[in-house]
């Protein structure tokens, strides 16, 4: 998608076949997205609405639903952003905002992170090199200790994929001072913020000769390999997810299991990685590879994949929930022990329904674990 | 405030229809708290309804007492519950669930308009009258005193031929001119919401060791309330005082008190001057360990000099009983530690009564503990009417009691603490709040709340849902006990949603608008 197309542009595709209302999570309980894009056509401003907010930006209505292919999910970024640079903001933050604030922070040029303040020793990263990996907000998550209650362990995962990576002849650089990738700011409408850490992560993986960046989280894929891009013009970096990655490394023959693991595990693919980037098969086939591992598809998985019910850190409410209720259901039935997904924010949002406090909880998910796809190749590999 | 009050939907539950129990739902009731007085005995009135006369003042118990029935019969904030008992308590302070057995009375409240006929004809005069502390006998159908209130018979089921002998026996049911008997009445389970919780169950029970140990198994020696009854015109004897043994007028009488509190003293006194009053040839002694240094006593004292009672400085050693003549020979320690007798036609102890039996179940019900002598556990000297369980409060069972004057007390108190914790001025804390549509059910404010403030409630959620077609999404949803919220905010901190906040909602929109601008 080029950053010159406008929502006009991209919604002019549409013949109002109805069939994205259809496949809308949210279809019941908002506009959905053929009225939107019909109010678009019709030279409504919709920039006032609150559903451009509620959008989980999912596509589910896109991917495989659109006839025309139309992006619906750009469509709704590209509406935020117009709306917050004429003042609409009709949303709700959750968590008082504190992960946004702190991207903003660290969007501040004098600010620089220190992520590699933990870092332990066995996980050995180089300063300049040809691979580099890219942490993200994990490491932030980790030490702001703000999810430690759910039983998430967001601080193992990047030691744990250089550990993997290690395994297997990579030593990847990881920048001290990298940025958040800016993914929650860009989709909450604030196209500046991301820019600055567009145009400073850019500079910061040049100057350590880097080549190829991997990435574990799903949001940062899609953003580093699409929307930068968009906005920095010498972003020419290969990105590829490290389930790709593993799953090349399973083709040439070089990523060996040495032990059984044997566990039900059942993959939820998240919006960003399955129908934003299309990939499915790697982390199956990574899985698979697993001797002892067995892998449940839940009813709805691949393109069908519904959402965990909250994106960017907006609007979490009864329907969030209920759509959380209904993924942790499908997980569940499954039989599966552990549910993987490549995405920390899935992973905090099933585990946020998980941990419900009080004894008298109407829904019961403690039989799944959720854990994301690093931890579960690092347990195999007996990290 | 009190129209302020009377706007929410505070209540408080009081155990025991005492007199504190009467005063503090009096009280409360006025402040505007739906009030539920529970009394285990038909009628409300407690202990004090058996006295005479009080001290100082010489005032007639019931003359004091029956504006207070009036007032708590009219009072459509209090719900008044006789012949019941609190079977189950859950919850916690702000937010009890109270379940309330009222056992049937087999007579019908609106009905009965207590002309007696029933209690005329009933055949069963088997029963000490409890009310006569065992000197008289009642019925099977009764009412313990004209004035009580309920003014409602009840039927002692126990007894009752009717319940007893094969239906035998209808003869109240079939005289009763207003066809009030109704002996198919069910116990009925009520539940009742309340934030706090009154004991003011007071105490009745003597101390069966100390009494033998002076002598109470002797015929003609007496507990302070049994020659009380005697002393009462409504009493076993219609007000005559007579010795149990022989049914004549005791030449002499000595009121023995067991130790120095004043509420012992008082009454010794005051029987004293009461038996003088009626029969002043009747010789009277108080043996008493000191005298009573009290101002508020002193032209009490003055009075029963110059009535003739005699004073005796010492203490009690032992009581031995002449078998011929019922005599009873009383050893005492005086001053100077040397042992002297004086033998006396009757005697009246005045012991410490203790609270009733019946406390264990009711301890165990609301999740207290009991001390040795059977009284609740309180909280800690600097909260002397707290229990270890926040919002349930002890009044009236001071180590001094059986003294209104002490009862009185705690109810002001109790009445001034449950104000200030249930029902605060409202502009002193600002209150957090939910705003429902946005809260996920996730407890973790409920975790928070340094005050227990928060409760989850489990609704169904009418939801169009979303994917798997059937499943209806139980949820829950924050709520705040306005009377148990300190306005502290940790809640608004912790809630993932910011489905909490904290604050007066329209000032918040002022501000917000105002910011916005």
């Amino acid at each position: 998608m080029q950053k010159s197309m406008t929502a006009e542009d991209i919604v002019d595709y549409c013949y109002q076949c109805g069939k994205c209302s259809g496949k809308c999570p949210l279809g019941h309980v908002m506009k959905s997205p053929r009225v939107l894009i019909q109010e678009i056509l019709l030279g409504e401003d919709v920039a006032n609405s609150k559903d451009i907010w509620r959008c989980l930006t999912c596509n589910e209505c896109t991917v495989p639903e659109c006839p025309m292919s139309i992006n619906f999910a750009e469509f709704i970024r590209t509406v935020r952003t117009n709306a917050v640079r004429e003042g609409y903001l009709n949303f709700r933050e959750t968590h008082h905002e504190i992960f946004k604030t702190a991207t903003r922070l660290m969007a501040n040029p004098d600010i620089t992170p220190n992520k590699l303040l933990n870092w332990p020793e066995d996980a050995k990263i180089s300063k300049e090199g040809e691979t580099a990996l890219f942490v993200g907000c994990l490491e932030f998550f980790d030490n702001v200790s703000y999810f430690d209650d759910m039983g998430t362990n967001y601080g193992s995962i990047s030691p744990d994929a250089v550990r993997i990576l290690n395994e297997l002849g990579e030593i990847p650089v990881v920048l001290e001072d990298e940025k958040c990738c800016g993914h929650d700011v860009l989709w909450s409408g604030d196209e500046e913020t991301f820019q600055k850490l567009a145009e400073y992560n850019t500079v910061a993986f040049k100057k350590a000769n880097v080549k190829r960046i991997v990435t574990t989280c799903a949001e940062c894929y899609r953003t580093l390999a699409i929307d930068y891009p968009n906005y920095v013009p010498d972003f020419d970096f290969e990105i590829i997810h490290l389930s790709e990655f593993l799953a090349k490394k399973i083709d040439e023959g070089q990523l060996e299991f040495p032990r059984h693991f044997n566990r039900v595990v059942t993959y939820h693919d998240p919006c960003r990685l399955g129908r934003h980037m299309g990939v499915y098969d790697a982390p199956r086939k990574v899985m698979e590879h697993i001797p002892g591992l067995t892998l449940q598809e839940m009813k709805k998985s691949k393109e069908k994949a519904l959402c965990c019910g909250v994106s960017s850190w907006l609007n979490c409410d009864d329907y969030a929930k209920a759509i959380r209720v209904d993924r942790l259901t499908d997980a569940q039935n499954t039989g599966a022990q552990i549910l993987v997904n490549t995405c920390p924010k899935c992973e905090m949002h099933f585990n946020c329904l998980k941990c419900e406090k009080g004894e008298d909880k109407p829904l019961d998910f403690t039989k799944i674990e959720v854990m994301d796809f690093v931890t579960l190749v690092a347990k195999a590999l007996g990290f | 405030m009190a129209s302020r009050l009377n706007e929410s939907n505070n209540a408080v539950l009081v155990i025991g229809g005492g007199i504190a129990g009467i005063q503090s739902s009096l009280d409360l009731a006025k402040l505007g708290f739906k009030t539920y007085l529970v009394e285990k005995r038909p009628n409300v009135g407690g202990g004090m309804t058996q006295l005479d006369k009080l001290y100082p003042t010489m005032e007639d118990s019931l003359y004091y007492l029956t504006p207070l029935f009036g007032d708590l019969l009219e009072n459509p904030n209090i719900e008044l519950l006789t012949y019941s008992e609190v079977t189950n308590v859950t919850g916690s302070a702000g937010n009890f669930q109270i379940t309330i057995l009222k056992r049937p009375r087999f007579v019908e409240g609106a009905k009965c308009d207590a002309c007696d006929t029933c209690a005329t004809v009933c055949p069963m005069v088997t029963v000490d009258n409890d009310f006569n502390v065992g000197l008289g006998r009642r019925k099977a159908v009764y009412t313990p005193f004209t004035q009580a209130v309920p003014k409602t018979y009840v039927i002692d089921k126990d007894i009752c031929l009717y319940f007893n002998a094969n239906k035998m026996c209808k003869s109240c049911q079939i005289l009763c001119p207003k066809g009030a008997i109704d002996f198919d009445q069910k116990p009925v389970e009520t539940q009742v919401d309340v934030n706090a919780i009154i004991i003011a169950t007071g105490v009745s029970r003597h101390d069966d060791t100390i009494l033998s140990k002076f002598g109470y198994d002797f015929e003609n020696i007496l507990t302070a309330l049994e020659f009380e009854r005697i002393l009462t015109p409504n009493g076993p004897t219609e007000g005559q005082i007579v010795r149990i043994s022989d049914r004549q007028t005791p030449e002499s009488i000595a009121f023995i008190t067991l130790d120095s509190s004043t509420s012992q003293k008082a009454g010794a006194i005051k029987q004293a001057i009461r038996v003088k009053e009626k029969n002043p040839n009747i010789e009277c002694f108080v043996l008493m360990n000191g005298t009573l240094e009290n101002e508020v006593f002193a032209k009490f004292i003055q009075r029963s000099i110059e009535d003739g009672v005699s004073y005796i400085d010492g203490s009690i050693s032992a009581v031995e009983e002449d078998p011929d003549s019922k005599d009873l020979v009383i050893q005492y320690e005086d001053k100077t530690k040397e042992t002297n007798e004086i033998k006396v036609n009757t005697a009246v102890l005045f012991d410490k009564l203790l609270p009733s039996e019946d406390m264990t179940q009711l301890a165990s019900v609301l999740g207290l503990k009991l001390n040795k002598k059977g009284f609740f556990v309180k909280k800690s000297k600097s909260e002397p009417l707290e229990t270890k369980n926040p919002g349930i409060f002890v009044i009236g069972d001071d180590l001094q009691q059986e003294s209104i004057i002490a009862a009185m007390t705690d109810v002001n108190a109790v009445v001034s603490k449950i104000v200030s914790q249930f029902a605060p001025p409202e502009l002193w804390t600002p209150k957090a709040f939910v705003e429902t549509e946005y809260c996920i059910g996730c407890g973790y404010c409920r975790e928070a709340c340094p005050f227990y403030a928060i409760s989850l409630q489990v609704v169904e959620l009418e939801l169009p849902v979303v994917e798997v077609v059937g499943i209806s999404l139980k949820t829950r949803k924050a709520q705040v006990h306005e009377s148990l919220c300190r306005g502290c905010g940790i809640c608004v901190s912790e809630c993932p949603v910011q489905a909490i906040r904290y604050g007066d909602p329209e000032t918040l929109e002022q501000v917000i608008s105002a910011l916005t601008e």
